[in-house]
């Protein structure tokens, strides 16, 4: 089997931009994605991406949501057969925004606010979304403000180009080794590639 | 009769494309990756055979010249080659053979020419031109044997073949106003003389493909119940009326200028496929249909031609149209975009794409994300 090569599962467009560079990150990469629909959708795929992962390897992130949730039982809870050495399952604790957050130096210059708005340990954070919401609002810049926020009495949780801003983020100044340092997640889900990647 | 095989060289954005078709074949890849300059082979193909047109000049010409039609990418080697093989079934060795190469003077009158016309039939070769003529006569070269009725008597088959090539991308505006359009456009690529092409049909064959689309209708556009045909007391022209449920039985009755755009579509797909037995090639379908609808149009297609045998290149975006569990990797082309021009695959050519199908996902799961531009989102981040 190949080993630096992967099927990447990913929630959504943001998911993907920060699966790519975690791989990139440990000389891995990603032949193809997989999902784009949300948690539940992939849920209802795992069994049929373990079955895959006995050929092809499958880098699949998630989000864990809860912050009661504890990632290593979410894998038991959604597959109820073993899961393949070719499944790398990675749990975002406790959401892709939390890994985001972990640059923290590179996403302060990046929202123009100052680096001690943004946590230490975002892994602890109960909502990350709503904290990366909360300090792009005090951004010195209206664009990114106008971006990443919902207008006022809008019912959509985040703002109109809330994806793509924090996508150029990351594929522009995200580095996950970096972050690795804030994100205890992050970091399980580097050393679990590069073991696979070394077999 | 079907094309079972498509190979060509430094047509518009391919530098090659070799590959094996089936009945029903999709055309998948990001934007002007090709899908549409693909479909155009075969109506060049078309062009160039119909016998009331100007052929192989004309055909060029319409299309902006050589110039236009030869890949960028094709540096030195200026030639383009169509070669199409042509067979009763995808899995029967090809009966026809077919293969031009084309190329414009580089100096005096800068003409279009044949580099070569080539016919098989079985194992045979039939035509090797340039024959001893075209070498007395170089003018003879501007001109395809398969356009002209006086040459082609051994071939035909194919000559019929490529004249009946169906292409449909069905605009509801265009054919909602055909009234207000002087003619229509040559060989109807919109639909404008679609319903002229309704009223030439005649008795039974109209009202037993008029009465399936009808059935068609009832279940996917709330409320239709009746499908008629009539021709204008007045003006003679022909139209579609529908009866829907909710108003008077009397007043009921709308014109095709009030159907929806994808009750047109619709309409418009369905009596294509029940017309004729010949190719017929489908830009974007979806485009205007409920996505439970498009759904569906994959194993309609395959039910539709089990009555004809009509194959269809069918291009297309959608996830909808490909979550169909029934559809088979050798029946999707991918377009990627690579170091020159596009490259075109059939989905199974690829590692990923058949271990996934093998494991349980559907084409739209496994194919689309590779058409999907490298990292969506970034179109929303442009200042
Ligand atoms: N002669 C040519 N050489 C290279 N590229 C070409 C040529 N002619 C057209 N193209 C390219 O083909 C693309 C359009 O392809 P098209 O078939 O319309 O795409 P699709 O239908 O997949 O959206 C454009 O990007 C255009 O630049
Ligand atoms: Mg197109």
């Amino acid at each position: 089997m190949i080993r630096d090569v992967v099927l990447l599962g990913v929630e959504d467009a943001l998911s993907e931009t920060v699966g790519k560079a975690v791989l990139a990150s440990v000389r891995m990469s990603a032949s193809q994605t997989f999902g784009f629909k949300g948690n539940t959708y992939l849920r209802k795929k795992i069994s049929d991406l373990n079955k895959t992962a006995k050929v092809l390897p499958v880098f699949l992130i998630t989000d864990l949501d809860s912050p009661t949730g504890c990632a290593s039982e979410l894998i038991r809870d959604w597959l109820s057969d073993p899961p393949e050495p070719g499944l790398i399952f990675r749990v975002a604790v406790v959401e892709i925004e939390s890994w985001i957050m972990a640059h923290r130096k590179a996403l302060a210059r990046f929202l123009a606010v100052s680096q001690d708005r943004v946590p230490r340990n975002p892994d602890q954070l109960r909502n990350a979304k709503e904290k990366l919401l909360t300090i792009a609002s005090v951004s010195r810049r209206r664009d990114v403000r106008d971006d990443l926020l919902p207008a006022r009495g809008s019912t959509a949780k985040v703002g109109p180009a809330y994806n793509s801003r924090l996508g150029e983020f990351v594929r522009t100044e995200w580095n996950p080794q970096s972050a690795a340092a804030s994100s205890p997640s992050l970091k399980r889900a580097l050393s679990a590639l590069e073991t696979f990647r070394d077999g | 009769m079907m094309v079972n095989r498509l190979m060509v060289k430094n047509w518009r954005n391919f530098p090659r494309i070799d590959v094996p078709m089936k009945e029903r074949q999709f055309l998948v890849g990001p934007n002007a990756s090709g899908k549409s300059n693909l479909l155009d082979v075969f109506r060049f193909l078309r062009d160039i055979a119909t016998t009331e047109g100007g052929g192989l000049q004309k055909a060029v010409k319409d299309r902006g010249g050589v110039s236009k039609l030869r890949c960028l990418a094709a540096r030195r080697d200026p030639e383009i080659v169509i070669e199409t093989h042509l067979s009763q079934s995808a899995e029967a060795e090809p009966e026809w053979r077919y293969s031009i190469g084309i190329k414009q003077e580089a100096r005096g009158k800068r003409q279009t020419y044949l580099t070569h016309e080539r016919v098989w039939q079985g194992e045979h070769q039939i035509l090797d031109r340039p024959d001893a003529d075209d070498k007395l006569d170089r003018d003879r070269l501007t001109q395809t044997y398969l356009e002209q009725i006086n040459a082609n008597q051994k071939f035909r088959d194919i000559a019929q073949f490529f004249q009946s090539v169906t292409y449909l991308h069905l605009v509801p505006q265009l054919l909602r106003f055909a009234d207000s359009f002087q003619g229509t456009l040559e060989n109807d690529p919109f639909g404008q003389g679609f319903l002229e092409r309704i009223a030439k049909t005649t008795g039974r064959t109209q009202s037993s493909r008029l009465s399936k689309i009808e059935e068609a209708l009832k279940i996917a556009v709330p409320q239709l119940q009746q499908l008629k045909f009539i021709r204008d007391d007045v003006t003679g022209r022909p139209h579609l009326q529908a009866l829907y449920s909710h108003w008077r039985p009397q007043a009921g009755w709308q014109r095709e200028d009030q159907f929806s755009d994808g009750t047109l579509r619709l309409i418009g797909l369905l009596w294509s496929l029940l017309e004729a037995d010949s190719l017929l090639l489908l830009e974007e379908p979806e485009l205007s249909l409920n996505a439970g609808i498009v759904a569906e149009l994959a194993p309609l297609i395959h039910r539709m031609q089990r009555m004809r045998h009509r194959q269809v290149l069918v291009s297309t975006h959608s996830d909808a149209l490909l979550t169909e569990a029934g559809i088979d990797g050798r029946e999707v082309l991918v377009f990627s975009a690579a170091r020159e021009g596009t490259e075109v695959k059939l989905a199974s050519d690829f590692d990923e794409v058949r271990v996934l199908l093998a494991n349980g996902f559907t084409v739209g799961e496994a194919v689309l994300p590779r058409t999907k531009p490298e990292s969506a989102g970034r179109l929303g981040a442009i200042q």
